[in-house]
């Protein structure tokens, strides 16, 4: 899938998270859906264009939001090259490894929205922004990627099967 | 000429319905009775099967056509049942602005977006500096407050929720008068908390949180929420409330915003008394 193409479904992801997703709350978080885009691109394109993704990513949700600008494409950038460095080190045939990675992704994203919120005035209790916050988002947002994932190749199946009638 | 005059003698004798050779007749009847009652009903079948057949496009386009029929006049209940959702919400905001007409003006507005962020908590309504919307000014539903308009633009505008980390506020507790600040609880998600009261200070749960007038920008006596619990702090000095919002700030679809504050409310005891760190 083209880069574009990522950067479209970013728009509509943060549509997304801004206005359906709020009645999709569990546990009283929503899903990063950029987040989980980014990691599939950075798992399949690498460092540099994850960290690229990642910086467009943040900054479109830092203009968004109106607030602390550069955060979340500090956060996102880092993030992406992070996940981009594991493609070629992770076996990535094995379905549940992207799954792993978005979980891990999650996480390290919180836990650096944490250490940089300091630098914005916001001063967020760690242990409790953990468990009430970071995991739940983490859990969440590995569930859609396992979904996704399953989807995904329950549709490749589908189309080789229908293409081996065809044949 | 005696066939003819046969039949013309049979008729004169037959007549009557009730001539005694239609027992004949009746024995008759009887007899193929049995065939002819499957028959007619094998006829009949085939014939309606037939007729069925025969109609089968139209019936089936009779049935799209009744499909279509019912899925507009669901659309249309479930419309009607939004409309009637929201007439019944406005009602309440259009009760609640004439009520409070002497205090101030509002003006409804309809919550167009949420944050995407899970860590902040805004919310887009639909009003701007077009409608009159300025920077501070205070929102609220029926229930009691929103938040406060932290971001302009000319068709929509930002409002900081109560729960947010940023949106605290200057509180007093309805019956003790209380004074506090109120702001977003971060192991109580979704609650509020009132914090630094002093060991002592006179709250209990079930008490009602107003908004105090203090810091300028939310007028005194808006309903926040209910105390529902009290927490001692670990340094074993200070307490602190948490507060169930009396705004579910979830399933906001409207909203008030004051654009003037025509008078300021004042409440019977305003002997405010301060605890702990405020």
């Amino acid at each position: 899938m083209p880069t574009v193409a990522f950067v479209l479904m970013g728009v509509f992801s943060l549509i997304l998270e801004a206005t359906v997703l709020q009645a999709f709350q569990v546990a009283g978080v929503k899903p990063d859906l950029l987040l989980i885009f980014l990691c599939f691109y950075a798992l399949s394109r690498g460092t540099w264009r994850g960290a690229l993704l990642g910086a467009i990513y943040g900054l479109m949700e830092d203009i968004y939001l109106s607030r602390f600008l550069g955060m979340n494409g500090l956060i996102k950038m880092l993030v992406g090259y992070g996940v981009g460095w594991g493609r070629d080190k992770l076996n990535l045939e094995n379905p549940l490894v992207p799954v792993i990675v978005i979980w891990l992704a999650t996480v390290g994203s919180g836990l650096l929205f944490l250490l940089l919120a300091p630098l914005g005035g916001l001063y967020y209790p760690w242990g409790l922004s953990l468990v009430k916050t970071i995991f739940p988002i983490s859990l969440y947002n590995a569930s859609l990627a396992f979904l996704g994932q399953s989807l995904k190749r329950e549709g490749k199946e589908w189309l080789a099967n229908r293409r081996n009638l065809g044949g | 000429m005696v066939a003819g005059g046969v039949f013309i003698f049979l008729l004169r004798w037959s007549g009557p319905v009730d001539a005694p050779w239609t027992v004949v007749s009746g024995v008759l009847k009887e007899s193929v009775a049995p065939l002819t009652g499957p028959l007619t009903w094998t006829v009949g079948k085939l014939q309606a099967s037939i007729d069925s057949l025969l109609s089968l496009g139209r019936m089936r386009a009779e049935n799209e056509q009744l499909k279509r029929q019912v899925a507009e006049l669901q659309t249309k209940l479930v419309q009607m049942e939004e409309y009637h959702q929201e007439n019944l919400r406005l009602k309440q905001l259009l009760a609640y602005k004439e009520a409070t007409s002497t205090n101030w003006q509002l003006k409804a507005a309809p919550v167009v977006a949420r944050s995407p962020s899970n860590w902040f908590n805004t919310l887009t309504i639909g009003l701007g500096s077009d409608d009159g919307i300025r920077k501070d000014q205070v929102v609220l539903t029926p229930a009691g407050v929103v938040g406060r308009v932290i971001r302009v633009f000319p068709r929509t505008a930002e409002v900081l929720l109560l729960l947010d980390r940023e949106g605290a506020v200057g509180a007093m507790v309805q019956s003790s008068r209380l004074l506090g600040v109120v702001e977003a609880s971060s192991d109580y998600r979704g609650y509020l908390q009132m914090i630094h009261l002093a060991h002592n200070a006179p709250i209990k749960e079930n008490d009602i949180v107003l908004t105090s007038g203090l810091g300028g920008i939310f007028p005194k006596g808006l309903p926040i929420g209910r105390v529902v619990k009290i927490l001692p702090e670990p340094d074993g000095l200070m307490k602190r409330a948490i507060i169930e919002p009396y705004v579910d700030f979830n399933r906001l679809e409207e909203v008030l915003v004051i654009t003037q504050v025509l008078k300021v409310k004042e409440d019977a005891d305003s002997g405010f008394r301060t605890y702990g760190g405020f």
